[in-house]
């Protein structure tokens, strides 16, 4: 076959299809680009917004349990929130005997129904049940308490299994009502486990804020990153709505959270730049547990 | 054929090849995001579930059959699935007696959804707990016979204001100071004849601490509600009481089965029903005739002969006591004996013969509160989100 007559494209079709192809390759380009940017701004999004609702998720859970009257607000501030935070319930079925000392009294509490994160040991603090008169709730309420020594293993007296508690209980008298008499503590009566903890804005090695847990174990930033130090707030509310600074009227508490996501992503637009976005929630807890007369 | 030549077939697959990928990627943030907000939905949809059904457990107390359950672990309630009024989940739990006044509401709510095992993830579901404790009756005046009229006690009758426990009864609270063994309203006239005996701390008392609402309000309590409340309601007329046992078992359909308290240890030792009575009651007396609990009679109360009663009696026409040669009538807990319309009314209130005794009973009146009261959440505290201890 002639070489003239072998069949090809010529350099103007050539050039054609390389600008064609630049063209659309370009496009591509820019829309892959251009999603990776949407994907990775939507995916900082959704853990901006899962972070926000833990947050809720955690401050309703450990707030709506408070009984603000009885000092389970310990310290408060628009910034933090000082707390004794419930983690466990159980029940008493052979009581501590009063009347004489309170020092290294020993109660068994019931294996089941037991509830909480784990069961009680050394050095937890309590609230126990006080019931005193059986036939007025007056002086009913709850007496501080703490667990001093390692429980041990003890069956109830009906021979289920059971959990013996060493505690030494506050001074009497205790809260209104409450004396030290043989029988105020009674079989059945709940016993609540709790610790102090306080959740308030913090800045981490980083520079970046979050919200924290600070416990006995130290301080684990919790939620974040949030905008800055104000990006949490608590505003404190009495039973008729207005704010408060006195946390034994505490009757509802507002949580704003203010957070922003991880990474920076594209603002979006032909000059767009790259920035934190940022997204907020507000919500209000109702104390549950506050005296009811 | 004409031979085809070009790219653009593949072009266009390339092309709809990187839009799916495209979409599916846009699809799958989009179907995270709806997922986590989804589950954070149904979490608070489940607590709102929980919380209600928790709430409803108390509305519809019944002491008939929460209150005359055992204590845990011998016995418990159990809370059937239900649906929530608004449809908007199910719940369900266990009522635990952790003693005579305490119990344990716990209930597990899940959202519509979530229980219904229907969407996308795993079913959300929150459990809460409410510690409960009886709402005792409580009373202005105290005694172990009270009276808005005159009384008259003569005979062998001993009214004994100090506290004492029903023989055999068992966990029963310390003993109560003494208290007046009749306690009346100030000017009414309390006639003792000798060999008749009234002790107490005073052993009679007249004040103004015994008015109208001494009769028909008792704390949280109104006679009506009491009435309202009651497991048995009989119109006037003459019973004889008696426990009644089916099959082993304190059979409660019995209308006339008011209780064991002569023998608290058997089967309905444990029922302390609230009886009301709509008009006057006689009691048809016998060996064996009893009851305790709480009695409301709308009328007036007459015993002749060998009854025993524990607990508390509230009669708004006033009481008539006496015994025969069978024997005599017994009382422990206390007897409120009044008129409705007016504490003017005078009514024999008592006229005993024989051995009669009426005697002040803390532990009597103690568990027929905690046998008759609906329950209401602690004073303080009463709320609890519970969670199940990890396994080991």
């Amino acid at each position: 076959m002639p070489v003239l007559g072998r069949r090809g494209f010529t350099l103007v079709e050539l050039m054609v299809s390389l600008v064609l192809f630049g063209i659309v390759s370009t496009a591509i380009y820019k829309i892959l680009v251009s999603n990776q940017r949407v994907y990775q701004a939507q995916t900082q999004r959704i853990g901006l917004q899962q972070n926000i609702r833990a947050a809720v998720a955690i401050f309703d859970g450990e707030f709506r349990e408070l009984d603000a009257r009885e000092g389970d607000i310990q310290a408060m501030a628009p910034n933090f929130l000082t707390v004794r935070a419930m983690r466990q319930l159980g029940f008493i079925c052979n009581p501590p005997v009063l009347g004489a000392g309170v020092n290294g009294l020993t109660m068994t509490l019931r294996s089941t129904p037991f509830y909480g994160f784990r069961r009680f040991a050394s050095g937890d603090s309590l609230l126990v049940f006080y019931e005193g008169d059986q036939m007025s709730r007056a002086d009913d309420g709850w007496h501080l308490a703490k667990i001093v020594a390692t429980p041990t293993n003890q069956p109830c007296p009906d021979a289920t299994a059971g959990q013996q508690l060493t505690v030494n209980l506050a001074p009497f008298p205790g809260p209104p009502g409450q004396v030290n008499q043989a029988g105020a503590i009674t079989t059945g009566s709940p016993v609540r486990g709790f610790e102090v903890v306080t959740y308030g804005v913090y800045q981490d090695s980083d520079s970046s804020w979050y919200i924290a847990l600070v416990n006995a174990s130290g301080t684990k930033p919790m939620i974040g990153p949030i905008i800055g130090s104000n990006g949490l707030t608590f505003t404190y509310y009495d039973t008729t709505g207005a704010v408060t600074g006195v946390a034994a009227n505490v009757a509802h508490i507002g949580i704003t959270v203010r957070a922003q996501t991880a990474q920076q992503v594209w603002s979006g637009g032909a000059g767009g730049a790259m920035i934190a976005k940022v997204d907020s929630f507000t919500t209000q807890v109702t104390l549950r547990n506050n005296p009811r007369f | 054929m004409q031979r085809e030549r070009g790219m653009a077939l593949g072009l266009a697959l390339l092309v709809i090849v990187l839009v799916g990928v495209l979409v599916v990627g846009a699809l799958f943030s989009g179907t995270q995001e709806q997922r986590l907000a989804d589950n954070s939905r149904r979490l608070e949809a489940s607590f709102g579930v929980a919380e209600a059904g928790s709430v409803e457990q108390l509305r519809t107390w019944t002491p008939a059959t929460r209150n005359s359950k055992g204590f845990y672990p011998s016995d418990s309630g159990t809370v059937n699935a239900t649906t929530t009024p608004g449809g908007t989940g199910f719940y369900s739990g266990t009522v635990y007696k952790m003693n005579g006044n305490i119990y344990l509401v716990s209930i597990t709510g899940s959202d519509k959804n979530s229980a219904a095992a229907s969407g996308a993830g795993g079913g959300a579901r929150q459990q809460l707990g409410l510690l409960t404790k009886i709402l005792p009756i409580t009373f202005t005046a105290k005694g172990a016979l009270i009276t808005g009229g005159s009384a008259k006690i003569q005979q062998n009758v001993t009214i004994n204001g100090n506290d004492q426990a029903p023989a055999g009864w068992s966990g029963c609270p310390p003993p109560d100071s003494a208290v007046p063994g009749v306690h009346a309203d100030s000017g009414e006239t309390i006639v003792v004849n000798s060999p008749a005996r009234i002790l107490g701390n005073p052993s009679v008392v007249t004040d103004n601490l015994v008015q109208d609402s001494t009769f028909t309000k008792f704390g949280p309590y109104t006679d009506s509600s009491l009435a309202a409340m009651a497991a048995v309601t009989l119109p006037a007329g003459s019973y004889g009481p008696q426990p009644a046992v089916t099959s082993g078992s304190c059979d409660h359909r019995v209308l006339t089965n008011w209780g064991d308290g002569l023998n608290p240890a058997g089967p309905c030792g444990a029922y302390f029903p609230l009886v009301h009575v709509t008009g006057d009651l006689k009691i048809n007396t016998g060996s064996g005739v009893q009851g305790q609990g709480i009695l409301v009679v709308d009328g007036k109360f007459e015993v002749r002969g060998p009854f025993s009663y524990f607990g508390i009696v509230i009669a708004s026409n006033g009481t008539k006591f006496s015994g025969n040669n069978q024997g005599d009538p017994k009382f422990l807990g206390t007897i409120l004996s009044g008129s409705k319309s007016s504490i003017t009314t005078k009514s024999d209130t008592l006229l005993g013969t024989t051995n009669a005794q009426v005697g002040y009973s803390s532990c009597a009146i103690l568990k027929a509160m905690q046998g008759a009261a609906i329950t209401t959440p602690l004073r303080s505290r009463g709320w609890s989100q519970l969670f199940t201890l990890p396994q080991p």
